[in-house]
């Protein structure tokens, strides 16, 4: 493969993601808002002031792997995660819900907010109105107690990780209206560690050359300034993802973000491009495929990574890596495995759409395909300055006009040798 | 648009009002490649062949001094197949290669005197395991080879001697020919000499030299008389770019005017 095409591919790549990033301005709007929040519950009247209220982002906000709304109507959200310093013979999943729900809606009252914060599954959801395009999703959480973190401890998950273990609520759980030892439970903040973990080498080198070029210590550039080709590649699959099940007839089985993040960084191996990237994790990802027909057994090397695993009853796994509790594939052997196969379908879809796609002769013919995949538009912005065209001269001519060419006294072709 | 720039589009204008499938594009740096689908029909005595393959021009800097680079980008063609390390054509002896293309110093000219024989070639060995025009040894053994016929002279001595006086820079018109034929060098491989000089530059006749002789003298047929200290130097000096340059084929060697 030539050389500067897929660097060029790959500057097309870099674009895209760029694209894809929140604006600054709303990066800014939202960390506002986020911060906001938490000065109202550590304010002198607030009812939760006395539980050290801790209030931090999660999710693709915090992994630097947020991508835009499709389209400028759609919201981005943003997960927080709300901790009171209470245990669980304290309060129970109810409790702490609506001590934290209490003041939330206390803060949308008090920002005259037109629409009072929803009572969600796990989180309560704050809608601004005012066309700053969030969801604020706050997530009522507890630290949770050594029992836990004994227990994903004996599951062999690092003990750097379980510390930041939380329990949280779940309207639907058994327990949720009664003091119990049993809570769900959650890691955001170790699954960004672990997360970051996984992109090391690459960030602290991008971090370094990035402090640089600004002539600044490497303490003084904000994480999110510096993107490594891991967080390029998601924010990309994602896109990918959320485009080539519009509308389709599985769009309700789209493989959620939490199984795309976890896999490609689970597979990534510091490779210092987007496409390099790309290509290796997404070759990995169809390996599986093979999981589908029941009577297949993946060889040793595959099952060692367990990345994908199927149990005997069928039932697929793709663990949580800081909580080997959580299955992030719970539901996809429902319905004749349907999630596990748009899953495999769609790793289909970006091996030919993102990877094959280099076969084509030039960048205007990549830059059209990604464009029927990522939108006109936005592929526009990202190929800009990418090529300069000059068409063929007439398009018109039948097949047989090229003239024959007559060979005469060719040369015998030679190679250098010495491989 | 510099002059370089209108001679290229120029160029390209010509190229594709024969073979429609190319495009012309200029990315950073002042690079510019040619690239699409070559289709062409193509006959060599009564043989005829048509097919069409992926391809890319990358126009050297100092173009149309010295010819472009041609790649095959559709994976068709086995790095095997007579292709540098940097997977470009190996389209004949580097000398050749230039001495066809200043006769027709043009896109055109390259694409139907070099490319498409290449082509050919390749889809020939294809169909019937040989190469329709035959084809050199690898490495020094293949320039040697070439030099030989290009000298039409019978012993590789002699080709290494014509060359040395190349690569040392050492025409003197009035010396004994070292063909052997009485004559002096100006009556007799002067002229050729000289047209040589005019396309290979004072690193690649060296190069060329170099491997020449480290081909003869792994083989070990070479007399003391052609190790003189000169050629030594030269053997050192070459040797080391020999082998930078190797990894990235011939055409890394560009004269710079």
């Amino acid at each position: 493969m030539a050389n500067d095409i897929v660097s060029q591919y790959n500057k097309l790549l870099e674009n895209l993601s760029n694209e894809l990033d929140i604006s600054e301005s709303h990066f800014k709007q939202a960390e506002e808002r986020y911060k906001a929040i938490g000065r109202w519950l550590l304010r002198e009247d607030s009812t939760v002031t006395e539980y050290d209220p801790d209030i931090y982002p999660q999710g693709s906000f915090l992994l630097g792997t947020l991508i835009k709304p499709v389209t400028d109507a759609e919201k981005y959200d943003i997960d927080l995660v709300c901790v009171l310093n209470l245990t669980k013979d304290q309060v129970s999943q109810k409790q702490l819900k609506e001590m934290v729900g209490e003041e939330i809606k206390d803060y949308a009252k008090a920002n005259s907010m037109k629409s009072m914060p929803e009572n969600k599954r796990r989180c309560w959801t704050l809608n601004y109105a005012d066309g700053a395009q969030f969801h604020m999703d706050t997530l009522p959480a507890i630290p949770d107690g050594d029992s836990f973190k004994n227990f994903l401890e004996s599951k062999g998950v690092s003990a750097n990780w379980t510390e930041l273990a939380i329990a949280i609520t779940d309207k639907t759980h058994p327990n949720y209206d009664r003091i119990a030892d049993e809570w769900p439970c959650s890691n955001p903040k170790g699954y960004a560690e672990w997360f970051k973990e996984r992109m090391k080498t690459q960030f602290d080198a991008q971090l370094k050359s990035f402090a640089e070029s600004i002539r600044a210590g490497i303490e003084d550039v904000p994480e999110y300034k510096v993107k490594t080709p891991l967080q390029r590649a998601i924010q990309i699959l994602k896109r990918h993802r959320d485009m080539r099940f519009l509308g389709h007839d599985s769009e309700g089985d789209k493989p959620i973000s939490m199984i795309i993040t976890t896999l490609s960084a689970k597979l990534y191996q510091n490779e210092g491009d987007v496409y390099s990237a790309l290509k290796n994790i997404v070759e990995q990802m169809d390996t599986y495929a093979a999981l589908l027909s029941p009577s297949v057994s993946l060889n040793e090397n595959l099952r060692s990574q367990h990345l994908i695993e199927r149990k005997p009853d069928g039932i697929w796994y793709i663990p949580n890596p800081v909580n080997p509790e959580e299955n992030f594939a719970d539901r996809w052997h429902e319905n004749n495995n349907r999630k596990a196969r748009a899953f495999f379908q769609w790793v289909t879809w970006v091996r030919s759409d993102l990877i094959e796609v280099l076969r084509q002769a030039d960048m205007k013919q990549i830059s059209e395909s990604l464009g029927h995949h990522f939108g006109e538009s936005i592929t526009k912005k990202a190929s800009a300055g990418l090529y300069i065209v000059s068409a063929p001269a007439i398009l018109t001519h039948a097949k047989d006009d090229i003239p024959n060419v007559e060979i005469r006294n060719p040369s015998k072709p030679w190679s250098i040798g010495g491989r | 648009m510099d002059d370089r720039h209108a001679t290229i589009q120029k160029h390209f204008t010509e190229l594709a009002e024969q073979y429609h499938g190319l495009a012309l594009t200029g990315g950073d740096y002042n690079t510019w490649i040619v690239r699409g689908l070559l289709e062409f029909p193509a006959t060599y005595e009564d043989i005829s062949i048509r097919d069409k393959f992926q391809i890319e021009l990358s126009i050297t800097e100092d173009y149309p001094d010295t010819p472009p680079i041609a790649k095959e980008t559709g994976g068709r063609i086995p790095k095997e197949f007579h292709t540098n390390p940097d997977g470009s054509f190996c389209l004949g002896a580097p000398l050749e290669v230039r001495m066809k293309f200043a006769k027709k110093p043009s896109l055109l000219g390259f694409v139907n005197e070099q490319v498409i024989p290449f082509l050919f070639s390749f889809c020939y060995f294809q169909q019937h395991g040989r190469m329709p025009f035959g084809e050199l040894p690898h490495g020094g053994k293949g320039i040697l080879e070439y030099y030989t016929q290009l000298f039409n002279v019978t012993s590789d001595i002699v080709t290494i001697e014509l060359l040395k006086i190349l690569a040392e820079n050492n025409y003197k018109g009035h010396h004994d020919c070292p063909c052997g034929n009485g004559k002096r060098i100006r009556n007799c491989h002067g002229e050729l000499l000289r047209q040589i000089i005019s396309y290979q530059s004072q690193t690649e006749l060296p190069y060329d030299y170099v491997q020449c002789l480290t081909y003869l003298q792994k083989s070990g047929q070479i007399p003391k008389s052609l190790l003189s200290k000169n050629s030594m130097n030269l053997i050192t000096k070459y040797s080391q770019g020999l082998n930078k340059n190797e990894k990235r084929g011939v055409n890394a060697i560009r004269i710079k005017k």
